[in-house]
């Protein structure tokens, strides 16, 4: 799995803007969103207006934005559906899926705007505890390192895998993430050796 | 605080004759011993030392002890430092609270990059070291320019380790450890996993690096290149010492202890 | 894989915005904070600076973990959610950790769950799954006559299931309480299709559980006694000249943790900590629409603006239940497939115990000494 791609993004005034800054905007937008009425109504113009504007402020491609969006129906009409199931609450149903992907958008383009790295340093301003600074940074360093090491054991066991049954399927990935946390353990003990030496305490 | 310089001495480190300079040795290892938790045996009583710019390859099987060893040196092993230091670094004992600065002198690079490199970007992963001795500002970003230059990554500032190729990696690591300001590089494995031209390209950096290095290593032919004198580890115990060529010219020994006499150096003893 | 890769969603417990209104937003932030905060003070005093890196490394792998396909019916293919599988090899407090980064990055990086839901989603994934999950592991294990290991296995296999269940429930409660979707609508759908998709979690966290006893089993037990697991640090060269140094004496993880498991990091008050959440997201997310408020509760909670504020049919009394038979016996025939589904996780993580944990009985070989 890759990480976002966020060398080749261009260079606008919203990428440029403090991520501190761009973190608050967006649980701002997002708490108004999800506080409209029930209803739609013409209140649901406002922010659809300030997203529209950031989304063309901030460049984003329209496939890039569109897939993702389109990916996310999956998730949010699974859920709304249930509000279909009863007559009590069916008259929300537009609204919410709307609500749900305005409020999708708006991190669509906090995510386009601001690398993660900088998202980081965000929240270690807003004083989020030092433990889960580290462990997010580690994390998304570590993401494309495991994930590969993972895809390596899948292909290796797959090579010496010669059935369709779902059993074998089932042991396989058992035991390969089995040997993945394994792995992890040791890499991290590793990483403490490592930046031990180069003077962490 | 002793000022990061990058380790940037003038001269580049040349390849000395096979004898130790005179003067106090940059690392001095006596009577080396470590034991597993099992109880078996690791080290046994290892003892050499290196000169203050020489380059010695540390040979041996798997199991041998080259990891454990290298450990050592930067004082991650043992977990609890003796009162009676068998490592000397520039004469300084490693004991418990010398551990800080023998640390900073003594730059280990590890096998796996993708170990030593923790940070989102390669600006952020050099400066880890320097931002623990206190550098900051524009010190900092000069030190991680000049490191980065040193390893032939000018611009690389900005990019983000998991788009990089693994001599990139490696190259990045060695950035970091250079930015420390070491007078003696521990390396190991460095070139294992690169393709020939990283290969060439690590071994030409690495050549032109002043200061004392100590390479553990399967790449034999690096050794030839590279070092002027050579250990040979087996199980724990140091076998053998001497100048490169003429142990690694030695076919029996080099066969008795897992190795084998690199093909280069057939054409100069070709009935050995 | 060329170009950029979105992970696909794959649990329908994690929310995004605009399905919860402001009350249950605040009300599941502030359980999963306190939640998240209790986690964090556990760490910070009993983690040791050398299992730091391992909380990242965690999240890391949990996130991978949860991008593998695992085959189920007719070419569908389910993913793992790892909360409680987390729990078993950190403790419960360094799981609420790991599953609370998890959810961050899924939420930045990936826009996968809602970030006003954050709060909830900690709370469903990260407390009650994995607590409530790791709770039901501890106390399966001890009670399980079976030796050391199958005992773990099985007690794997049915938290998963458990945790899994446990957590859809406080999951449709939030959908309830917001007025969402009512709780005869919501509790169903939720519970049935974990209550199915639970029996997947528990055989992979079953399955897991077992390949990390085999090949360390001391990785396990740091787990078990509620701390992080200290990796094997073997010294030599069992990968091509990796350098791991060799640990010395340390704290012996092998004490105590026959049977009973000795507490070597976790201590009662702590673990009741994330306990006393858990029954209180449960009083508050679910119990208003799963029993009979007595008349004094319920007049409290209108005031307080819970009930009443979505319609009437949300609350019912038990003399509705008589009244209107068809409509609350959906609920009830949840619950009933409820119970039957534990039975048959439970037959199942048994079987599955027995079955496949012979190999465990051997005892472990020795370190290798280098190839």
């Amino acid at each position: 799995m890759r990480l976002p791609e966020t060398e080749s993004r261009p260079c606008t005034l919203l990428h440029r803007a403090p991520p501190r800054v761009k973190l608050v905007a967006a649980l701002v937008l997002v708490t108004g969103t999800a506080l409209l009425p029930r209803r739609l109504g013409p209140l649901y113009l406002a922010p659809a207006a300030v997203l529209g504007g950031l989304w063309l402020a901030s460049r984003m491609p329209l496939l890039y934005a569109l897939r993702r969006l389109l990916l996310a129906q999956t998730f949010i009409l699974g859920i709304a559906l249930l509000s279909l199931l009863s007559p009590s609450a069916r008259p929300g149903f537009p609204a919410t899926l709307s609500k749900s992907n305005l409020c999708i958008l708006a991190l669509l383009v906090l995510g386009w705007t601001t690398p993660f790295p900088e998202l980081l340093l965000a929240l270690r301003r807003l004083r989020l505890p030092s433990v889960m600074l580290t462990t997010l940074a580690l994390m998304y360093r570590y993401l494309p390192v495991l994930a590969e090491e993972a895809r390596r054991m899948e292909r290796a066991r797959a090579s010496r895998t010669f059935s369709r049954k779902r059993r074998i399927a089932w042991q396989n990935l058992g035991a390969i993430l089995g040997r993945l946390f394994v792995r992890t353990a040791d890499r991290a003990e590793r990483i403490y050796l490592a930046m031990c030496a180069r003077g962490w305490r | 605080m002793r000022s990061a310089e990058c380790g940037v001495r003038n001269g580049a480190g040349t390849k000395s004759e096979g004898r130790s300079d005179v003067g106090v040795p940059a690392l001095r290892v006596c009577e080396l011993s470590y034991c597993y938790p099992q109880g078996r045996a690791a080290l046994e009583k290892v003892s050499f030392s290196v000169a203050p710019n020489e380059c010695i390859g540390v040979l041996g099987p798997n199991g041998a002890g080259k990891s454990t060893l290298l450990l050592h040196l930067n004082g991650l092993l043992p977990e609890r430092l003796p009162k009676e230091p068998s490592i000397r670094v520039e004469d300084q004992p490693l004991v418990a609270n010398t551990v800080d600065l023998i640390r900073q002198r003594v730059g280990l690079l590890f096998q796996d990059p993708d170990d030593q490199l923790i940070s989102a970007s390669v600006f952020e992963d050099v400066a880890f070291g320097p931002r623990q001795l206190g550098v900051s500002g524009p010190d900092l970003q000069g030190l991680v320019k000049r490191c980065l230059g040193l390893v032939g990554l000018e611009g690389f500032d900005g990019r983000e380790p998991h788009r990089l190729s693994q001599g990139e990696k490696r190259r990045v690591c060695l950035a970091g450890v250079l930015a420390c300001g070491p007078s003696v590089l521990v390396l190991d494995e460095p070139t294992s996993g690169l393709d020939p031209r990283g290969r060439r390209e690590f071994k030409a950096l690495l050549r032109d690096l002043p200061g004392a290095k100590l390479i553990a290593t399967h790449d034999l032919e690096l050794v030839v290149d590279l070092c002027s004198r050579v250990l040979i580890l087996d199980q724990g115990r140091l076998v053998a010492e001497g100048p490169t060529l003429s142990l690694l010219s030695n076919q029996e020994l080099m066969l008795a202890h897992g190795l084998e006499k690199p093909h280069s150096l057939f054409h100069l003893h070709p009935h050995q | 894989m060329g170009r950029e890769e979105k992970p696909q969603r794959q649990h329908i417990m994690h929310l995004p915005d605009g399905f919860l209104d402001a009350k249950t937003a605040l009300l599941s932030t502030g359980v999963a904070g306190a939640g998240v905060g209790l986690a964090l003070r556990q760490v910070r005093t009993t983690l040791e600076p050398r299992q730091m890196p391992m909380l990242g490394l965690a999240a890391a792998f949990v996130f991978a973990a949860q991008m593998l396909n695992f085959p189920v019916a007719g070419g569908t293919s389910g993913h793992l959610l790892g909360g409680v599988l987390t729990a078993i090899l950190l403790g419960p407090a360094a799981a609420v950790l790991v599953m609370t980064c998890v959810l961050i990055v899924q939420c930045l990086v990936f826009n996968d769950g809602g970030l006003l839901a954050l709060g909830a989603n900690v709370f469903n994934m990260a407390i009650v799954n994995a607590c409530g999950g790791y709770f039901v592991f501890r106390l399966l294990k001890r009670l399980a006559r079976m030796e050391n290991n199958r005992a773990t296995v099985f007690a794997a296999g049915f938290a998963g299931w458990f945790g899994t269940v446990l957590a859809s429930i406080t999951c449709a409660g939030q959908l309830a309480l917001s007025g969402q979707s009512p709780w005869s609508v919501a509790f169903p759908a939720m519970a049935l299709i974990h209550i199915l998709i639970g029996a997947g979690e528990g055989l992979a966290t079953a399955l897991i559980t077992m390949a990390v006893l085999r090949a360390r089993p001391e990785l396990l037990a740091g787990g078990q006694a509620g701390c992080l697991p200290h990796g094997q640090l073997l010294a030599g060269t069992g990968e091509a000249g990796a350098l791991r140094p060799a640990r010395s004496a340390g704290f012996s993880r092998q004490d105590g943790l026959g049977g009973t498991g000795g507490e070597l990091c976790a201590s009662r008050p702590r673990l009741l900590g994330f306990g006393l959440l858990i029954s209180l997201g449960l009083v508050v997310f679910v119990a208003p629409f799963a029993c009979p408020w007595p008349d004094g509760l319920q007049a409290v909670a209108k005031a307080l603006g819970f009930a009443g504020q979505a319609a009437p049919p949300l609350i019912k009394g038990p003399v509705s239940e008589y009244r209107l038979p068809f409509i609350n016996s959906l609920s009830a025939a949840t619950a009933v497939a409820g119970v039957i589904g534990a039975i048959l996780a439970f037959i199942g993580a048994y079987g599955l115990a027995r079955l496949l944990a012979p190999g465990l009985d051997a005892p472990k070989k020795d370190a290798p000494s280098g190839n």
